[in-house]
């Protein structure tokens, strides 16, 4: 779970800038070398990716080999964080790439509409206009795809946990199929179902902060 | 599956006028055949299945020239790709480069020399060995007829699921223009609420046994219309309101198909997976793999050994792709469900059957084809996850999910071309997909041109 959500936060963070920058700077050479990485993200596999960092990336870098230990971010919250930022951040590129991508093609469109010249008219400075004119109407079929990756992301987090030794749920997962422990596959497919379900909720309220004109009463 | 690939043939083939309209004179004819009797349809089906792989070998050499000509460079190169998986999964044995000399009942992906493990790149093994002295150029060139079995396989299942239930789900969806409102079943407009409440169990029976008949005789594509609908009228009275008084198929077919995404895919393609068993022990024994140690005897007929096992997981991918497609498909068969041409249709006097398969899925065809380009790097994804996990085809057939996965997690710090190889294949291959399926899309559905 906690994974996932720094996933989710490492994805948002990737991939909303950059798409907006790609967007804005359309054509540019920027926007085709982020282009380009995003197709990347979509055609790596993460775990291979995972492979190539643990033991190529942090040896020849001669970074800190990741903490063997696990302990619960309520124990201790710095090694926790040591354990999990490498992960957090392969999945959240694996997420940033589609993400990126919509993300430019929503503000691409929404740059090309009549409200944002009426902000340029205006002489609403260059950021103003991107920011709180064009953004906020890019992101309601982002923030859909945010919600849909959610259980992608539980997903994608089996085979992180299982690369990284976290005691997930998906680690727990496969371990239960491995022993053929039927009983507690059903408990954990309930349980993520469940979450699934309660993201799209919280997704689909969240809307209505994004837009003012879908109100729930 | 079948109807994707032949239809995928005509639109390869549509520069060249000649093929193209005996193509589709000939469907016409198995459509009409299909629809004509249930021998018919079933004789359709075969057809079309040789049809369509066929049609589907042609399209995969085509496609590379058909998408340099559209100026779709990069399309070109991802077609260039899947052309190059096909031919290497073919000709696996002539292009491996592991000395065929020694024991010949040790097949060349498992010949393990100990003298020679952990070479790294040299001539006489290009991409190194890995932890028991395997050739990695064997190993990956024998991993892609896993990768192209079930990438294609699962494409194909899912075209066809997909299509099947979207299909179904979109056409009788509940409103739409010359389309008749389901009006509430009869049984349930009772006059007194006491009356109501006295009836409801039966109602309900007898609802859940008229929509049993009537999605039976869907599923039969309305072939025995007549035979269900007298089976109902002697079981049940007659109905009223025929044509009206369908059960609402859609909302069915969307609640479980909502159930089924609620799921996050991997988890359920494991779980089927675990269920179907992998060594021998599973349901049915369906899991049944070459549960044989590396030494393995079974030469040539490595593909009856594997099969099995390639055909659950196959299965497994699709009927969970399905789900989520067979949403999007439908999307399209609402709006091909709302042209006039199907109005005039229904005006002569088709039935539900001949406009669902004459007149939608020839219009939805885009989109499928859209939806299968785009599969066919997620199957490839999926199917390395799911071997990586160690769920999918068992030792010591080579997947390149597994080679890239826990050998290189093992030995990659120390041997780098083990972590480098494997991966850097599945990489480029799901790339190569991912492009070809772009300029697909860019070329069927031009709305969507750059997105």
């Amino acid at each position: 779970m906690e994974l996932g959500f720094l996933a989710l936060v490492v994805g948002t963070i990737v991939a909303l800038p950059v798409g907006v920058i790609s967007a804005v700077r359309q054509d540019s050479s920027a926007d085709y070398v982020l282009r380009s990485l995003a197709v990347l993200a979509l055609a790596v596999p993460s775990f291979w990716l995972a492979v190539i960092v643990i033991s190529i990336v942090f040896p020849t870098l001669g970074l800190p080999a990741l903490p063997v230990t696990y302990s619960t971010p309520t124990e201790d919250l710095l090694d926790n964080l040591r354990k999990m930022y490498v992960p957090a951040i392969l999945l959240g590129v694996a997420l940033a790439g589609p993400m990126m991508r919509l993300t430019r093609g929503e503000m691409l469109e929404v740059l090309r509409q009549d409200y944002v010249r009426t902000a340029r008219a205006k002489g609403l400075q260059e950021n103003s206009v991107i920011v709180r004119h064009a953004m906020r109407n890019a992101l309601i079929p982002v923030l859909t795809v945010i919600g849909l990756q959610a259980s992608l992301l539980i997903g994608g987090s089996v085979i992180m946990e299982s690369i990284f030794n976290l005691p997930g749920m998906g680690l727990k997962m496969i371990e239960a199929l491995k022993r053929r422990d039927i009983p507690v596959v059903m408990g954990i497919m309930v349980v993520i179902a469940f979450f699934v379900i309660v993201v799209n909720l919280i997704v689909d309220l969240a809307y209505s902060l994004v837009d003012p004109r879908i109100r729930y009463s | 599956m079948s109807e994707s690939a032949a239809v995928d043939e005509a639109v390869v083939l549509q520069d060249s006028e000649g093929i193209a309209t005996r193509l589709r004179g000939f469907l016409e004819t198995l459509i009409n055949r299909s629809l004509e009797s249930p021998i018919g349809f079933v004789s359709a089906l075969v057809a079309l299945v040789v049809l369509g792989s066929f049609g589907f070998l042609i399209a995969v050499v085509v496609m590379p020239y058909w998408m340099y000509r559209r100026r779709k460079y990069l399309g070109a190169f991802g077609a260039l790709i899947l052309l190059a998986c096909v031919l290497v999964a073919f000709f696996a044995p002539l292009i491996q480069t592991t000395e065929t000399s020694g024991n010949p009942n040790v097949v060349p992906y498992a010949k393990a020399p100990f003298s020679e493990r952990f070479t790294p790149p040299t001539w006489d093994h290009i991409l190194g060995t890995d932890n028991l002295g395997r050739d990695y150029v064997t190993r990956i060139v024998y991993g892609a007829e896993v990768t192209v079995l079930v990438g294609i396989g699962t494409v194909l299942l899912t075209a066809f699921l997909a299509t099947a239930i979207g299909i179904v789900s979109g056409y009788f969806a509940g409103a739409g223009p010359g389309w008749q409102m389901r009006g509430p079943p009869a049984l349930l407009n009772l006059p007194t609420p006491l009356w109501w409440f006295a009836a409801l169990p039966v109602a309900l029976l007898v609802l859940v046994a008229q929509s049993v008949l009537r999605l039976l005789d869907i599923a039969s594509l309305g072939l025995a219309h007549d035979q269900f609908e007298r089976l109902s009228e002697s079981l049940f009275g007659q109905i009223p309101s025929r044509r009206g008084g369908l059960p609402d198929v859609d909302l069915v077919i969307q609640r479980v198909v909502d159930v089924w995404n609620a799921f996050p895919a991997i988890f359920l393609i494991l779980g089927i997976l675990a269920v179907l068993g992998s060594g021998g022990d599973g349901f049915f024994g369906l899991g049944r793999g070459p549960d044989i140690g590396p030494q393995a005897d079974f030469g040539d007929e490595w593909l009856w050994e594997v099969f099995p096992r390639t055909t659950v997981v196959i299965v497994t991918l699709a009927v969970v792709l399905a789900a989520g497609n067979s949403r999007i498909v439908r999307g399209a068969v609402l709006s091909a469900r709302a042209a006039q041409y199907v109005e005039a249709a229904r005006t002569l006097g088709a039935s539900n059957a001949r406009i669902m398969v004459a007149h939608i899925i020839p219009n939805v065809m885009a989109t499928i084809i859209i939806l299968s380009s785009i599969n066919l790097g997620v199957a490839v994804l999926a199917e390395a996850a799911i071997s990586f996990l160690g769920f999918g085809i068992p030792e010591p057939f080579p997947t390149w999910g597994r080679d890239a996965g826990g050998l290189a997690l093992t030995y990659g710090a120390q041997y780098w071309w083990m972590a480098v190889f494997p991966g850097l294949a599945i990489a480029i291959t799901v790339f190569g997909f991912n492009m070809m399926g772009d300029a697909l899309r860019d070329i069927l559905d031009p709305r969507l041109r750059g997105t």
